[in-house]
């Protein structure tokens, strides 16, 4: 009995421990992993995709203009079969009044994602059968443990072989091995770049100039693993009564993607959901010399036009309730406030006369190309 | 599956469970299962598992056969000596069909004959290197008279793929194995134990040996920009990887096979505190040397043909120095195996053979001369300063040694020691061309620090003295804190998870 007790504390001890430092040197948490810290049923608009919706939509302000809360449940290249289970595992905390997926990277197959694309996206959310389900589903949309190092024509290894082990994703115990010597905020407070799930950085001040690819109206099949993904996710919807907003965000597309996307957009259409393609819409004007940071993301001035513009559609067309002096939501405002200062900070001038500069973006009618489309 | 991966965590934890919850008479065949599972988790063909058969059915079938005719020497010979050529057949097929079409072809080149031959490629069951020699000193045993033969062939597989000496032994006895059948009780003490012995094990390969093997890899596979003093540091480096790597696999194996309350021989006892190549390797891979002077050099003495060469060159050099050579052809042909064992290679017949046996020959020669210049100048061979020049001199030259082992070919072998002699010792002060290496200050810290607690480790061991009763013997706090600071070094510093690829033992593939 005292050895039994003795083992008890000893592993108790270093439970305790453990947590502590993974904590500290684990993934620092990042919009999926800080969801958890929302005050349950606060959030009214769920958003969910890739590092486009991060780069792109400033739940802060929106909050600011129109009072409801908009969380964004992103990671960096997350595949597409984990929206439904980010879906799912967001209703076991919020009753989202609506629900805007971004279905950029259903066009990627998946031999383009790697470990780090699969952890950003798995590590973060907690141990749960969502979880587990979304990992199965992306280990075989993704291949990764059946990988083989890539090598050159010298027989040099290129590309090193993932990490095999299943078990490592599935309980996720390890560390980020350079945690420890580069010990920031981060470490204790989580990723601080994200307000909301909305991402803003020294990065998101730089602007690249890039060359639209313009739409265009042919097909593709999509990679049938993504298909499927999106016709459960769609069948999820409808069983349980969701409202659903689907959108294509404006950026670099090769060819091929925006085949595959016209395809997905179909498939949307012909379910019975809504779905925008801001490579559409005209007035959206996205400048691809001064308002992208690179190809694929939105600089905070496209996020500001971007925002401001799809911010008013939702308002106008969703039943969203006002929060705004609500202390319930008082995180919100606080997040727009710390948003406001660090672009000051960054940039030298001030939010708000950006916001004054780009004010025409919320008169866009988004509604009308909706009923054009 | 690796030894540190978390499959095999989950596999070991299954076992242990498995073997202390059923009814005593099953418990070896819980061993056997698993054994088996592990033995066949990376590959289970047809190929594998003839291989494996032929290997257990010989030794098996063969074993009870010399027993029978135990009173008939002749039969019994030719028995034991069939049923070795078979398993090393097996062997040779599958390791060494390349090397022996290899140099076929070298010596055709030589004597201006041709020989076409293309590289094979073949399905190699793990351990096979362990597995086959442990059954051939099973049946040699038998024949000796040393052991009785096993009759339940399911017995006799738990022997010979006893999972955790598959991937990096020790070598066993079948006459010293008896607690593998037995039933043995769930012991608290010997858990702690072998826990402890596990987390050392797992420290010295996550923390030490993988943290080396990104500067050693580094180094070698640039050898023309980094050379110099870069090179030699990659050498000592990477006998500290091998070292660390070969005896922490070897600390997890003994530790889960303590819990399971079967202990098995010791295959280190502080090699680098030897004082000469001879003695390094009384305590370096312990239970190769052994297997290979019991069942290999002794034999070989007493052969036929090494008899003939000692009566041919009595009369020509006398008595005593025929001994010597006959000594010394022995030992030559014993350490090309050694070195053939690691690996169908000439690096490795070079590196842990051929070399091994010039430094210990050149030892036992030289060392009388030593011991007569140092009495004439009045040098004590027993003071601190002497024994650390003995032991320095000994590490380098095994570490010079092993660059061979951890090369792809003798020419390169042979570039990377030559491009060692540049003269560019600031790189080592300078503040900045270390860590050039993948290893960053950091890392050198870390790495400095393990070190240390490694040689103070080592260092009572080779006085005799255990650390883990040591340890038992502290106040539960200090116990404690030891232990946890052993388990979170290697969850904080070990290189492993998200950007490594798990631990990639070096002496798995023997």
């Amino acid at each position: 009995m005292k050895k039994l007790i003795k083992s008890g504390l000893f592993l108790a001890i270093f439970c305790f421990l453990w947590s502590i430092v993974f904590n500290v040197l684990g993934l620092a948490k990042t919009p999926i992993g800080q969801f958890y810290k929302e005050k349950k049923d606060t959030v009214d608009v769920m958003y969910i995709g890739s590092s486009n919706v991060y780069t792109q939509f400033i739940s802060p302000l929106a909050y600011d203009k129109y009072g409801y809360t908009t969380y964004m449940l992103t990671s960096a290249s997350q595949p597409f079969p984990a929206i439904e289970y980010l879906l799912k595992e967001s209703r076991k905390y919020q009753t989202p009044k609506l629900y805007v997926i971004d279905i950029a990277k259903v066009c990627d197959k998946g031999e383009l994602f790697n470990e780090g694309d699969i952890r950003n996206t798995i590590d973060q959310m907690k141990f749960s059968q969502n979880r587990t389900e979304a990992l199965n589903k992306i280990l075989d949309f993704t291949n990764i443990l059946e990988r083989e190092p890539e090598y050159d024509e010298n027989g040099d290894i290129t590309e090193e072989a993932p990490n095999k082990d299943y078990y490592t994703y599935l309980f996720n115990y390890s560390l980020y091995h350079n945690s420890w010597k580069n010990l920031t905020d981060f470490n204790f407070k989580g990723d601080i770049r994200y307000y909301k799930g909305f991402r803003f950085n020294s990065t998101s001040i730089k602007h690249e100039e890039h060359v639209y690819n313009q739409w265009f109206d042919e097909r593709s099949e999509l990679d049938p693993e993504n298909k499927e993904a999106l016709m459960s996710l769609l069948n999820y919807g409808k069983t349980n009564n969701l409202q659903l907003l689907f959108v294509i965000p404006k950026r670099v597309f090769t060819d091929d993607r925006i085949k595959r996307l016209n395809e997905a957009y179909d498939i949307i259409k012909e379910n019975g959901y809504d779905i925008i393609n801001f490579n559409l819409v005209d007035d959206f004007d996205i400048n691809f010399k001064t308002d992208l940071y690179n190809s694929n993301h939105l600089n905070v001035y496209g996020a500001i036009k971007y925002t401001l513009m799809f911010s008013k559609f939702l308002n106008d067309n969703y039943e969203l309730p006002d929060h705004r002096g609500d202390k319930n939501y008082q995180s919100w405002a606080e997040e727009y406030e710390r948003l406001k200062l660090s672009f000051s900070d960054l940039t030298n001038k001030s939010f708000d006369s950006q916001l004054d500069i780009y004010s025409n973006y919320s008169d866009i009618d988004l509604k009308k190309v909706l009923l054009e489309n | 599956m690796g030894l540190t991966s978390f499959t095999f965590l989950v596999f070991v934890l299954v076992t242990l469970v498995g073997y202390f919850i059923v009814p005593k008479k099953i418990k070896w065949l819980v061993l056997l299962v698993s054994s088996l599972y592990f033995l066949f988790y990376d590959n289970l063909t047809f190929d594998i598992v003839g291989y494996v058969l032929i290997i257990l059915l010989v030794a098996y079938i063969f074993a009870l056969l010399i027993d029978k005719y135990k009173n008939e020497t002749k039969k019994a010979k030719i028995l034991v000596v069939l049923s070795v050529l078979i398993i090393l057949g097996v062997l040779i097929f599958l390791k060494y069909t390349n090397f022996i079409g290899i140099t076929i072809k070298h010596i055709g080149n030589i004597f201006g004959f041709s020989y076409k031959f293309q590289k094979v490629y073949r399905n190699v069951p793990i351990g096979i290197s362990y597995f086959s020699l442990i059954m051939i000193s099973y049946v040699v045993d038998v024949y000796r008279g040393l052991c009785k033969p096993q009759k339940n062939i399911l017995k006799c597989a738990l022997f010979m793929s006893y999972f955790p000496i598959l991937t990096s032994g020790p070598f066993i006895r079948y006459k010293d194995m008896n607690e593998l059948y037995e039933p043995h009780k769930f012991d608290y003490d010997r858990m702690c134990r072998g826990l402890i012995r596990i987390a050392w094990g797992v420290f010295k390969i996550l923390v030490i040996s993988e943290r080396l093997a990104i500067f050693v890899n580094f180094v070698y596979a640039n050898y023309l920009t980094y050379n110099g003093f870069y090179i030699a540091l990659a050498a000592i480096f990477f006998l500290l990887q091998l070292y660390t790597n070969f005896s922490g696999s070897i600390d997890i194996i003994m530790g889960i096979s303590k819990i399971i309350g079967i202990d098995l021989p010791e295959n280190f006892n502080g090699p680098f505190f030897s004082r000469s190549v001879t003695e390094l390797w009384r305590r370096w891979h312990i239970t190769l040397g052994a297997w290979l002077k019991d069942y290999v050099f002794y034999p070989l003495q007493k052969s036929g043909f090494i008899q003939e060469i000692g009566r041919f060159t009595k009369k020509i050099f006398g008595k005593k120095i025929s001994k010597k050579i006959m000594l010394y052809l022995a030992m030559l042909i014993m350490w090309i195996l050694i070195g053939a064992w690691h690996n169908g290679a000439y690096t490795f017949i070079i590196g842990s053979g051929i070399l091994q046996f010039i430094y210990i020959f050149l030892e036992d020669m030289l060392t009388p001369i030593a011991k007569k210049i140092n009495s004439k100048l009045g040098i004590d061979s027993e003071t601190f300063g002497y024994k650390l020049y003995q032991r320095i001199r000994t590490f380098l030259l095994f570490a010079l040694a092993m660059i061979f082992f951890s090369a792809p070919s003798v020419g390169k072998a042979l570039d990377i020691i030559r491009n060692m002699f540049v003269w560019n010792p600031w790189i080592l002060f300078d503040n900045k061309s270390l860590y050039l290496c993948g290893l960053d200050l950091y890392d050198f810290r870390v790495l400095g620090l393990a070190i240390i607690v490694l040689f103070v480790v080592d260092y009572y061991k080779y006085i005799g003295k255990d650390v883990t009763s040591w340890l038992f013997k502290q106040n539960i706090v200090f116990r404690w804190i030891i232990i946890y600071s052993l388990l979170f070094a290697i969850i904080i510093f070990g290189c492993y998870g998200v950007g490594y690829n798990p631990a990639n033992f070096i002496y798995r593939q023997f």
